[in-house]
């Protein structure tokens, strides 16, 4: 009886919470939010949804700044090997010693 | 710059104040090389009307410049879209596109359907129950959805507006003038892009970034064509990316050293070259204004992905008043 309470109780905070999670939710806005605390022609970054890396520096749009890449994309495999290469190069340190 | 449209006033107010092309008070970069070569007007289409007059550069100097008229309607092109897909089965082929975060994605039935995941927001629901999406599909609903204060009535609607509405003649555009310099010349300091970036050698404007963070915040998407194009009711047809070569898009040829291919002038008159060169590599060295120096082509931009909501980023030149 106490758990079918605890279910019923959890199954109602759920379906409060979670449209206020949804709601809460962001717009995406990575090149943007990149520069927030910048002043123009800082260095900024940032990744996209697929993991890409994104490097530039701010600058201003319609008086707004927005992060323009002038590096080429770090594409997110490369970055995997990069780091799987790190690990390696770690570890391999750590061996020869 | 001057940049003319005939929509009525309170438009033509509203654009012209987004169209002021450059901001000189602010910017404190420095850009090194900048080897000017001369604006060549015959890489334009011949639906462009090109007219050389004398003009006064952002730095106060007198100068001579191009006139530019552009019909505004790509003459690679016979037609415009598709952008918003019709139903939530409709594939990439007959689909147009969206981009966020550097990504350009195919604008797909599926891709609508999943809107609530991919912005992590229940409230997106671009289709109704029968899996037709909400398409605005006349010039009134075109127009409430497509200004800044989105009309409630529009939430979760695919936006996108014929040019028919807008067309000055049948099968033509929205004719734009800009000025710009015939031989660039270079700034001492960069200039930030605020309005249009340039124009395309089809006769379309390179516009500034879209206002995805407005289009989202309504639950709307402003559905583009491969082209990364579409129309609003202030400009008519123009890009906010450069795709090339993908879908119903025109590519653009490499150039004899396999250097990626001139699609258009910026408004400095430096030309803006494609992102990759034949082997698909993007330049090293580029400037904060996505710029270079090489011996054959001077000074000139690479223009970013078709998906990061930009050409270039700054003005390496001096624009005209």
């Amino acid at each position: 009886m106490l758990t079918n309470i605890r279910l019923l109780t959890l199954a109602i905070a759920a379906l409060y919470l979670m449209p206020a999670m949804a709601h809460d939710s962001h717009v995406h806005k990575a090149p943007w939010q990149a520069c927030e605390q910048k002043q123009k022609s800082q260095q900024c970054s940032y990744h996209n949804g697929a993991g890409d890396l994104f490097k530039g520096t701010c600058q201003l749009f319609s008086k707004v700044l927005m992060c323009a890449r002038n590096q080429p994309i770090i594409y997110a495999d490369k970055l995997a090997k990069q780091a799987k290469q790190k690990i390696i190069d770690k570890a391999s340190h750590k061996s020869s010693n | 710059m001057k940049k003319i449209i005939t929509f009525g006033v309170p438009l033509l107010s509203l654009f012209l104040l987004s169209a002021c092309g450059s901001d000189d008070a602010d910017d404190d970069s420095v850009i090194e090389d900048s080897s000017s070569i001369a604006v060549d007007i015959t890489k334009f289409s011949s639906s462009t009307v090109v007219e050389e007059v004398s003009c006064t550069l952002s730095n106060g100097e007198s100068s001579t410049c191009y006139e530019i008229t552009i019909n505004g309607f790509p003459s690679d092109r016979d037609e415009l879209g598709p952008f918003c897909p019709p139903s939530t089965s409709t594939e990439a082929a007959d689909a147009g596109k969206w981009f966020d975060d550097g990504v350009l994605y195919d604008l797909t039935g599926e891709f609508i359907t999943n809107l609530d995941t991919f912005y992590g927001d229940n409230f997106w629901e671009l289709y109704d129950e029968n899996g037709n999406v909400k398409i605005t599909d006349t010039q009134e609903s075109c127009e409430a959805a497509a200004r800044p204060d989105v009309d409630e009535a529009y939430y979760n609607y695919c936006v996108e507006c014929d040019i028919s509405y807008y067309e000055e003649e049948t099968g033509g555009g929205v004719s734009s003038i800009y000025t710009i310099p015939a031989t660039p010349v270079a700034r001492s300091n960069t200039s930030s892009v605020d309005g249009s970036v340039g124009i395309a050698f089809n006769g379309v404007t390179l516009d500034a970034a879209a206002p995805a963070a407005d289009i989202l915040r309504a639950y709307t998407i402003a559905a583009f064509d491969d082209c990364v194009g579409h129309v609003n009711p202030f400009a008519g047809y123009h890009y906010h990316g450069a795709n090339h070569g993908e879908g119903t898009c025109p590519g653009v040829e490499y150039e004899e050293d396999g250097h990626a291919g001139a699609f258009g002038y910026a408004l400095d008159g430096y030309a803006i070259y494609s992102m990759l060169d034949e082997s698909g590599e993007e330049e090293t060295d580029l400037d904060e204004c996505r710029g270079h120096t090489d011996e054959t082509r001077g000074y000139h931009y690479h223009s970013a992905g078709a998906g990061e909501n930009m050409f270039i980023g700054c003005f390496a030149g001096e624009t005209a008043e």
